[in-house]
């Protein structure tokens, strides 16, 4: 066998050994072969300091009483000044004893640390001097710390016994009345002032560590309708130590820390260590005042981290989405404390705790409401690639529509609009049969229907009493020559008196001294001229500046009811050249009125 | 190594790769749990160790960023077997805590700035850390150890590919060797001598790098 096979033979030997906890000497390991002592005693060295190096060395987790009966015996006997009174509850963090404290004659609890929890000396000793520092809290709804000390290196605290379970188990998901809620929720926000301005954050803040203690039956009688909630007044339970108590040991941690997210702040739950302060635990405030209006925290998921991306990227469902009852005001003190940015929560608890007290005393809040633009903007942070496609298609669609728009308007031809007023096709068709002579009988043909429906929305439709028809028209003049017309008809049942207005306007002022403009009303079938009058289109009077709209009206008298009438309008002679030459008439109004 | 709790490790990880096949989305979040367990434990030790940094930087917070890391990771890579995901998870546990150290002795690190002399120190290049290896020393140590330890988790990278396993699968995700034996196809005597020969290896490494006497 090569030396390198004894070897490994000789340290499989040692580890063996080693493992069975009877560790054996590199003399005694090589007897046989010391040749090899040097390299299996260099090779153990290695071993051992990549063990040191890696952590892999016993830490005092495993060490210490290991059942509760155990720990009990042990604490009670090295601290005769308690009494053992009961077991109020036990997990991964170490265990709560209900006891008698001997000589003060109270009941106090005493939560002991698991062993190991604080292993090393100076970290026991930290806890020590922090836990005195919370000792000096003296707040009524702050759990007071009594004492705090150590039996064989497992720390333990002293704390004020309180009896009425805690929030959770009170709430268990139920909606609370905003008023208990914001009440509730003031006094907790008072004492963790109290507590941040004496430098100490909690970090854990959470309805499990909001414990109720029952109010005094005097203060029950002197408010008999006060309901459930308002029977207890809230104590926070391991302020500043909750980094202490909830830290538990190997296959339980993740479970705890991790596990319970729902109230952590997004700088808590991105990992931002350092930037976990007082808004954190305003954060966490928001966050059990949010599960008391609604039932359950502002993020739920089926894991840890899916709560824990919600958290840093998501917005809780507004309140009263949820429970439409909530006051305005409620929902907007708690989404403000649920904010992703610490900045934009309230700056202090103080502040939090007067603005619930100004809801209580029916003023106005100080905390605004987050606006339209603000939401729709985080929306959009949020949603990346959703905003930024929708707003590349509104975009395109915009420009679409601009296209569109400019298309429609070069196509649409100037002064060719009807505008028909009272309209009505079977109503009008009915009129068009009776002044047409058309057997009412017979049905039309599509190519007959058709001619009578243009005529209709060109003349519009009488009401038999008076009629305002409303036209465009453009007349060019013709290329050659000559003039042009167009008409409409006014079909009117009686006879009245006729006032035609139109706007009209030559826009080439220049050429317009030949061209004439005449209006003509005429019967639709003997084609009989009633009443013309001609407009000199150069005249000044009637044309203003280059392109400007000049408005015309004539009154044709009263005219005999034999007939529908004809508006006839016709540009006098001249010769066209170009777009220009032609005279535009628009909003061509036909009243006819009775006499 | 951890031998207690490692056969639930294993069993934990085949039944919800099996589930997670089947379509049940919460196997996936389980798998990230069943790392974090282990990183939990790993970090929470460290911090202990450093106690000067830990009042700034907890253990859960630690995990959450793991969470979140693997989270990530677990929606673009499938695993297909236990040996897949638990040298996946190493991976992502190893550069969590390559992360932890340098984020505590780094030149932003929390504890270089707590002791400064000791910053000053790390930042010459040529010096030893010989002196280190006193891993029993008192606190002044602590920056110096922090930072061969933040060395050691990155050679793991460098070894060759047997070592790696093993140190993946015993260290990182703190299986037994009976277990990784299972797995590589090896006897736990022959995953024994790979951890063994894993250790000598990254020692030499440090030792080239004149981290270690």
């Amino acid at each position: 066998m090569s030396n390198d096979g004894r070897i490994d033979e000789l340290l499989d030997r040692w580890e063996d050994a080693r493992e069975r906890g009877q560790p054996i000497g590199v003399e005694e390991l090589c007897a046989d072969c010391p040749e090899l002592a040097t390299e299996v005693g260099r090779r153990i060295a290695v071993q051992e300091t990549m063990s040191r190096m890696l952590d892999l060395e016993d830490t005092a987790l495993s060490r210490g009483p290991t059942t509760i009966e155990q720990l009990r015996r042990n604490l009670f006997e090295k601290l005769p000044q308690f009494e053992f009174v009961a077991e109020l509850g036990s997990g991964g963090m170490g265990v709560v004893f209900k006891a008698r404290q001997v000589k003060l004659n109270r009941m106090v609890a005493l939560k002991v640390l698991r062993a190991g929890t604080l292993a090393r000396t100076d970290e026991l000793e930290r806890f020590r001097h922090e836990a005195m520092a919370v000792a000096q809290l003296q707040h009524p709804n702050i759990v007071q710390v009594y004492d705090v000390g150590d039996v064989d290196g497992l720390p333990f605290l002293c704390l004020e016994l309180v009896d009425g379970g805690n929030l959770a188990e009170f709430a268990r998901g139920a909606q609370q009345q905003p008023s208990d809620a914001a009440r509730l929720i003031e006094k907790i926000a008072r004492a963790v002032h109290h507590a941040h301005q004496r430098g100490i954050v909690h970090r854990d803040l959470k309805p499990a560590n909001i414990l109720l203690s029952s109010v005094s039956d005097h203060r029950r009688e002197m408010s008999p309708g006060a309901d459930d909630a308002a029977q207890f007044e809230p104590k926070i339970g391991d302020f500043g130590l909750a980094k202490y108590v909830d830290r538990q040991t190997g296959n339980t941690l993740s479970g705890a820390i991790v596990g319970t997210p729902a109230y952590m702040a997004p700088e808590q739950a991105a990992g931002k260590g350092r930037d976990v302060g007082p808004a954190a635990d305003i954060y966490a405030l928001g966050a059990v005042f949010y599960e008391l209006l609604v039932g359950r925290p502002p993020f739920q998921g089926d894991s840890p981290s899916s709560i824990i991306a919600q958290i840093v990227n998501g917005e809780p469902i507004a309140v009263r989405r949820l429970r439409p009852e909530v006051p305005r005001d409620i929902e907007t003190i708690c989404h403000r404390c649920l904010q992703k940015d610490p900045a934009k929560r309230y700056q202090s608890a103080e502040a939090l705790a007067d603005d619930l007290r100004q809801f209580q005393n029916g003023e106005p809040i100080r905390a605004r409401r987050v606006g339209i633009a603000e939401r729709t903007w985080r929306w959009c942070r949020r949603n990346r690639m959703t905003a930024a496609l929708a707003a590349t298609a509104g975009i395109l669609l915009t420009i679409i529509l601009a296209i569109f728009v400019m298309q429609a308007v070069e196509a649409s031809p100037q002064g060719t609009r009807i505008t028909v007023q009272n309209a009505g096709f079977e109503h009008g068709l009915d009129h068009w049969k009776q002044v047409t002579d058309f057997d009412p009988n017979d049905s039309l043909t599509p190519e007959q229907e058709e001619v009578v429906r243009i005529q209709l929305q060109k003349s519009g439709v009488t009401t038999g009493e008076s009629y305002k028809g409303k036209c465009s028209l453009e007349l060019r003049c013709g290329p050659y020559g000559g003039g042009v017309s167009q008409q409409f008809d006014v079909p009117v049942v009686h006879g009245g008196r006729i006032t035609v207005r139109a706007w009209v306007k030559m826009p080439n002022k220049g050429k317009a001294k030949n061209k004439v403009l005449s209006f003509t009303i005429q019967g639709v079938r003997d084609v009989q001229v009633v009443w013309t009058r001609a407009v000199d289109m150069g005249d000044p009077k009637f044309l203003g500046p280059h392109s400007r709209w000049t408005r015309l009206q004539f009154s044709a008298g009263a005219l005999a009811a034999v007939d529908s009438f004809r508006i006839v309008l016709t540009t006098g002679n001249g010769k066209g050249k170009g777009p220009d030459d032609c005279v535009y008439i628009d909003d061509v109004e036909v009243w006819v009125s009775p006499e | 190594m951890s031998s207690s709790g490692a056969t639930t490790t294993l069993a934990r990880v085949q039944s919800c790769l099996e589930r997670l096949k089947a379509g049940d989305p919460s196997a996936r979040h389980e798998l990230i749990s069943v790392s974090c367990e282990r990183l939990g434990g790993m970090a929470h030790r460290i911090l202990q160790d450093y106690a000067r940094v830990s009042r700034w930087v907890e253990s859960g917070d630690v995990l959450n960023e793991a969470v979140l890391r693997l989270d990530r990771a677990l929606k673009e890579v499938r695993p297909e077997n236990a040996h897949a995901f638990l040298q996946f998870a190493a991976v992502q546990m190893n550069r969590v805590l390559i992360d932890l150290y340098r984020s505590l002795y780094g030149p932003e690190g929390m504890a270089a700035h707590h002791h400064s002399h000791h910053a000053s120190k790390s930042s010459d290049s040529n010096r030893s850390l010989a002196d280190a290896s006193d891993l029993a020393s008192g606190p002044e140590s602590q920056v110096e150890r922090g930072e061969m330890q933040a060395i050691v988790h990155e050679v793991v990278d460098s070894l060759p590919e047997t070592e790696r396993q093993v140190v993946n699968l015993c260290f990182y995700n703190g299986l037994t060797q009976e277990e990784a034996g299972q797995i590589l196809g090896v006897s736990a005597r022959q995953v024994k001598r790979y951890w063994r020969s894993a250790k000598h290896l990254l020692y030499e490494k440090l030792s080239t790098r004149n981290l270690v006497p």
